[in-house]
C-alpha cells in the first residue's frame, strides 16, 4: 500500500496527514483527535460522522481520506465553544433537545451548513438538509424546535 | 474493493493516460459513494476525476449541458425554465450523499435501484464520452444495456445533455420507497406533451421494479391522443403495457404486489406530468 501525504485545512488550521489510500476520512479525523466525528453506521446512512467540506455537509465515513486533499473541512470542534456556542448549539441546550447526544455533532454540522448557505430556509430546505441525520432518542421534535428557534430569532445569519 | 493507490490528474488527457496505463487495475473515481457496493472487488488504483473541470451546468437553446462531475446538489439547486432534474435529485439519498455523488457516477454504471437513468430516459438527451475520439450516445442507446459495456479502458464520461421541457410539456418523477433514504422499489418518470387536454406525445420510463430501467414504448404509443385525466382508461392502458414485463420481488413483497405498485407509480407519473404540462402552459 502506498502511503501518501494529503494536506487540508481543518477548522481553519492547515494540516498534513500521511494516509493509506484505502483509509476513510472519518478514521483520519478521529485518529487525530477530532472526536466529535462519530463512528455510527460506517456506510453513509446515519449522519453521526457528518462534517462540512468546502461549505457542504458530507459523510466522512464514506469519503476516502485522499478526497479531502486540498479541501477545507470543519468539524464540531471548530463550530463553537462552551463560552461561545453556535446559536444552534445554544438552542439545543435551551430546548433540552439532547438525550444520548451521539447524533448531535452531525446534526450541528448539517444545520450549520444549511444556515451558512441560507439563514432563512424554507421548511422544504430544512427537511432536505437534515434528512441524512438520524436520532434514535428524541423523536426529532426538540431538535426541530431548536433549529426553528435559531431561524426565527434571525441567528442563522 | 480495496483502493491501494490514488492519482489526481488535472486534465482529461492526463486522466485518460493514467487509466490507459493502469488498465484493469485502475478505476475512475469522483464522489466514490458507490464504491461500497463493489463488494470484494480486486485491488484498484483510484484515478480521481474531481480536478478535471467537468462540473457545472450550462444552458443552450437545445439542451442543458451538464458536466459529468457535477454533484447532485448542483442539479438540485439549479433553476432555469424547462429544467426538471431538481425534483428528481431531491428524492435521491440524503443531502450528505447528494453533496458528493456526481451525475456521471450515477449513470456510468446502473445499479438496479438507480433513479437518474429512469429520469433521463423520460426527459431525452445525449451522453458524451471521451475515448480515443469523442463519441455521443442518445439516452436510449446508452441505457439499452448496462452502460459499462460501452466503456473501454481510458474512456471517460464527460457530459450529459438533457432536453429542456417545452412550455406545453410536463414532467413527473415518482419513487416508491419504504423510508425517505431507502432505495427505490419502483420508479417512474413521465414527460408528457399536451394540446387541448389530450396527450400528443409521451416519453415514459420505469425502473427499480424491473431488472433494468426501460422506456415503456407501447404505453407511449397507446397514450398518444388520449386524455391522461381519464384515470380508468389510463390504468387499463398501463396494466396492458406492463403485462410483458418481468418484475422483481422486493422488501418481502411478491412480484404481483410490485407489478401493482409499478402500475400505480407509472399511472400517477403520467397523470402528474399531464397536470404539470397544463400548469406550465397556463
Amino acid at each position: 500500500m502506498n502511503r501518501k501525504t494529503i494536506t487540508c485545512k481543518i477548522n481553519g488550521v492547515q494540516k498534513e496527514f500521511s494516509v493509506d489510500p484505502d483509509t476513510r476520512l472519518q478514521t483520519v479525523l478521529r485518529d487525530h483527535g477530532y472526536a466529535s466525528v462519530k463512528f455510527g453506521c460506517g456506510e453513509g446512512a446515519c449522519g453521526a460522522c457528518t462534517i462540512i467540506m468546502n461549505g457542504e455537509a458530507v459523510y466522512s465515513c464514506i469519503l476516502y481520506a485522499f478526497q479531502a486533499d486540498g479541501q477545507e473541512i470543519w468539524t464540531t470542534e471548530g463550530v463553537g465553544s462552551l463560552d461561545k456556542p453556535h446559536p444552534f448549539q445554544q438552542a439545543l441546550v435551551e430546548e433540552g433537545a439532547v438525550q444520548c447526544g451521539f447524533c448531535i455533532p452531525g446534526m450541528i454540522m448539517s444545520a450549520k451548513a444549511l444556515l451558512d448557505r441560507e439563514p432563512e430556509p424554507s421548511e422544504e430546505e430544512i427537511r432536505l438538509s437534515m434528512d441524512g441525520n438520524i436520532c434514535r432518542c428524541t423523536g426529532y421534535e426538540k431538535i426541530w424546535t431548536a433549529l426553528h428557534k435559531v431561524i426565527a430569532q434571525g441567528k442563522g445569519h | 474493493m480495496k483502493i491501494v493507490d490514488f492519482i489526481m490528474p488535472e486534465t482529461v488527457p492526463d486522466a485518460r493516460a493514467a487509466l490507459l496505463e493502469l488498465g484493469e487495475s485502475g478505476i475512475p473515481a469522483a464522489g466514490c459513494t458507490a464504491f461500497q457496493f463493489y463488494a470484494d472487488g480486486p485491488a484498484r488504483t483510484a484515478v480521481l476525476l474531481n480536478r478535471l473541470d467537468l462540473a457545472g451546468i450550462c444552458s443552450t437553446p437545445e439542451a442543458f449541458v451538464i458536466g459529468a462531475g457535477t454533484p447532485l446538489t448542483t442539479l438540485h439547486r439549479f433553476e432555469a425554465e424547462g429544467w426538471a432534474l431538481n425534483g428528481v435529485v431531491a428524492q435521491i439519498a440524503s443531502h450528505q450523499i447528494r453533496n458528493i455523488s456526481t451525475l456521471g457516477g450515477n449513470i456510468a454504471r446502473v445499479f438496479p435501484w438507480a433513479d437518474l437513468p429512469v429520469a433521463l430516459l423520460a426527459l431525452d438527451g445525449k451522453i458524451l464520452m471521451q475515448g480515443k475520439d469523442p463519441r455521443t450516445y442518445t439516452v436510449d442507446e446508452y441505457f439499452k444495456t448496462q452502460p459499462t459495456t460501452l466503456f473501454t479502458t481510458g474512456d471517460l464520461l464527460t457530459s450529459i445533455e438533457v432536453k429542456p421541457l417545452a412550455p406545453n410539456t410536463g414532467f413527473a418523477h415518482i419513487k416508491q420507497r419504504m423510508k425517505s433514504e431507502s432505495f427505490s422499489m419502483s420508479t417512474a418518470s413521465a414527460r408528457v406533451t399536451m394540446k387541448d387536454g389530450l396527450a400528443t406525445s409521451c416519453r415514459l420510463a420505469l425502473g427499480a421494479c424491473i431488472p433494468f430501467p426501460t422506456r415503456i414504448g407501447t404505453l407511449e404509443e397507446a397514450l398518444a391522443g388520449s386524455d391522461p385525466s381519464d384515470r380508468p382508461a389510463l390504468d387499463q392502458a398501463v396494466t396492458a403495457a406492463l403485462k410483458p414485463l418481468s418484475f422483481l420481488p422486493k422488501e418481502g413483497m411478491t412480484k404481483d404486489y410490485i407489478r401493482h405498485l409499478a402500475a400505480t407509480t407509472l399511472a400517477d407519473a403520467v397523470e402528474q406530468a399531464a397536470q404539470d404540462a397544463q400548469r406550465r402552459h397556463s
